[in-house]
């Protein structure tokens, strides 16, 4: 199996830039595995990948990539926001508080909770 | 399904509709290939076909979510109630499309049968008379391209590779081919669908052009393909709504959150 490196244009007037690597038995299937790990929710309008000095571009990406809506494939896809205010104001008409912290809500305390717990673990 | 409570039964019937019975047909065969094809996701032979297989299998059901929007288009009901709201008799996809995924030579074999006969299928639908169907080809086509090119990348290097991957290429296809029936098998008021232009050509009409296609590309693998294994009495029924017993489990595991929580949103 060859490790090829993944390659890809922004937009049009960009430079190739190096996105990823593939590992595939030969260039054919590095092509394939290029086009549907890194190019199938439309990050940018051309894709290749690298085969020793030469740059091999994913030929027919522009015709398959967006021909369909794939917007059930990205969390973008969901609108969560009217959810969470709904959830908000029924969660205000039970009169419930939320105990627990959200993602992202004081992760410096929790860090220093678990490290405590840790050190008391060592002890 | 006897043992589900009554509240949460699954209960849309499609109206007696020759169209309508053409298109389920179309949403239920993408709606299962893509479910069977998604059993791969976390398990295929390497991360990259991880992905790839997966991301077939999100085309596959997103193909069926189009053909669910024409059969709202035509009903009002909704694609959700469409795709997961019926009694499994109610389905019309072919019997191939259920079967369990098997191995990954299986699965491979299948997805390029199943593929090529929708290339063959798909095309042959851009001379209908329904502009509800043809309006929604296109894009379709498209990525079914990319499909076809997968299996072949495959297939194309098992003769290389070690004897057994032959082997197991040879029974995934005899497994396959007992089925195949199923894909062509007559459709409810066919006769009038075709009459009406609404379906071209026959769904009998379709197996010559398949058979060809297939012989073209296993000469080219440099596999064996025995067409006396194809057995055009194999896997009927589904286009009626008579499926295997591999169906009834995969109907319960597919269904189960939209029977649980009836009008549930993501």
């Amino acid at each position: 199996m060859g490790r090829y490196p993944v390659l890809q244009k922004r937009r049009e007037d960009d430079d190739w830039e190096t996105v990823g690597y593939v590992r595939a038995p030969d260039r054919e299937m590095a092509l394939g595995f290029a086009l549907h790990s890194f190019f199938r929710h439309g990050e940018g309008v051309d894709c290749a990948i690298r085969d020793g000095e030469e740059v091999v571009a994913v030929t027919d990406s522009r015709d398959v990539v967006g021909a369909t809506d794939k917007s059930y494939r990205v969390s973008a896809g969901y609108p969560l926001g009217p959810k969470r205010r709904r959830a908000e104001r029924r969660i205000e008409e039970l009169g419930v508080r939320v105990e627990g912290a959200r993602p992202g809500d004081n992760v410096a305390s929790m860090k220093r909770d678990r490290a405590e717990d840790w050190d008391g673990g060592k002890k | 399904m006897t043992n589900l409570p009554s509240a949460t039964r699954a209960s849309w019937t499609a109206p007696d509709d020759p169209r309508l019975a053409l298109v389920l047909s179309l949403a239920d065969d993408e709606l299962m290939i893509g479910h069977r094809h998604a059993h791969w996701t976390g398990v295929a032979p390497t991360l990259e076909e991880d992905l790839a297989f997966s991301s077939l299998a999100q085309d596959e059901i997103g193909h069926a979510a189009i053909w669910y929007g024409v059969v709202e288009e035509m009903t009002g009901e909704d694609t959700d109630t469409l795709a997961f709201g019926r009694q499994p008799d109610q389905y019309r996809h072919a019997v191939l499309t259920e079967r369990e995924p098997g191995d990954w030579a299986y699965t491979i074999v299948r997805q390029h049968a199943y593929d090529l006969y929708d290339q063959i299928r798909l095309e042959a639908l851009t001379d209908s008379t329904d502009a509800s169907i043809t309006g929604v080809l296109g894009p379709i086509l498209r990525e079914e391209r990319l499909h076809r090119a997968h299996a072949r990348a495959w297939l194309s290097r098992v003769k290389d590779g070690p004897a057994d991957g032959v082997q197991r290429v040879v029974a995934g296809l005899a497994a396959v081919l007992a089925d195949i029936g199923g894909l062509f098998e007559r459709l409810p008021w066919e006769e009038e669908l075709v009459k009406d232009g609404v379906l071209p050509r026959s769904s009998a009409d379709l197996v010559e052009p398949w058979t060809a296609a297939m012989r073209e590309d296993y000469d080219r693998f440099g596999l064996p393909l025995d067409v006396g294994l194809i057995d055009p009495a194999g896997g009927l029924g589904g286009r009626h709504g008579t499926h295997s017993a591999a169906f009834e489990p995969m109907w319960q595991e597919m269904t189960a959150l939209f029977r649980d929580h009836p009008g549930a949103t993501w």
